[in-house]
């Protein structure tokens, strides 16, 4: 599903229930994560063992007020900041997260728009089952 | 009009008031050919410099993150952290001279320092700026 612009973000959110609004921004928020770890992923370097599957996106609590959600590197490959920094048996900086985080910046309005679509969709289509 | 991206000026500007200090800065600090590093210690080196567009309708912008590397050896984090410090002093809030743009921002964003394997600490830190053309 292709959402053009904020406005309609805005009004689809106005004109559901509340406990929906919710779960839509949780999953909005996910999926936001989870395309910067594609992309955080997509800019690791290769040869690194096990680091290009270990950039992973995970939900996190919150608050009332804050849906948050996390795009983080697991134990496997705890070495990710040596490479990240210029620390590594190679000695270059890496920096794919700087990259991605500061690629994501200027879009993050056209990301999020995205996530929101695809989370939106995914729901109308559990609906759609659900009721069938 | 500015033609081209900053990158060019902004390491020009970076190095500029980053010698202010008094200690050697390098684009990459020199290796010696067996790889080991051949960098007199301590010194400080200009790392990523990673830039998101920041235009208006009108104006063109940029909204970078540049990293600056501090590397000594010694038994303690106490020299690299005051060299920080003296970094921090010459950069967070500072101004920049970028040839063609004006620096409307420059805040530090996180400093970190680790002691690697061969004994030496290296310590890095990320300064957010903004610039537009001008």
């Amino acid at each position: 599903m292709k959402i053009t612009g904020m406005d309609q973000a805005r009004a689809i959110f106005r004109e559901i229930a509340p406990r929906e609004v919710r779960n839509l921004g949780r999953a909005t928020v996910l999926g936001i994560a989870r395309r910067l770890a594609v992309d955080a992923s997509d800019r690791a370097p290769e040869s690194e063992g096990d680091l290009k599957g270990s950039i992973k996106a995970k939900r996190e609590r919150g608050s009332k007020t804050v849906l948050a959600a996390s795009t983080a590197v697991s134990r496997t490959a705890f070495y990710w900041r040596y490479l990240e920094y210029g620390q590594g048996p190679d000695s270059v900086e890496h920096a794919f997260f700087l990259k991605s985080v500061k690629a994501f910046e200027p879009d993050l309005e056209r990301v999020f728009l995205d996530a929101f679509g695809d989370a939106l969709e995914k729901r109308l289509l559990r609906l759609k089952r659900a009721a069938a | 009009m500015t033609t081209t991206a900053p990158g060019t000026a902004l390491a020009a500007a970076l190095y500029e008031a980053l010698s202010r200090i008094g200690i050697p800065v390098h684009a990459v600090p020199p290796q010696l050919s067996d790889g080991g590093s051949d960098a007199a210690y301590p010194c400080i080196s200009i790392g990523e410099v990673a830039m998101g567009q920041w235009d208006d309708s009108g104006t063109r912008g940029f909204d970078f993150v540049a990293r600056v590397h501090v590397w000594w050896r010694g038994g303690s984090k106490a020299p690299g952290l005051a060299i920080q410090d003296e970094i921090y002093s010459v950069l967070h809030r500072g101004s920049l001279t970028v040839d063609g743009w004006k620096d409307i921002l420059l805040d530090r964003q996180m400093s970190d320092v680790t002691r690697l394997t061969d004994g030496s600490f290296h310590g890095v830190c990320e300064y957010r700026g903004l610039l537009t053309e001008g």
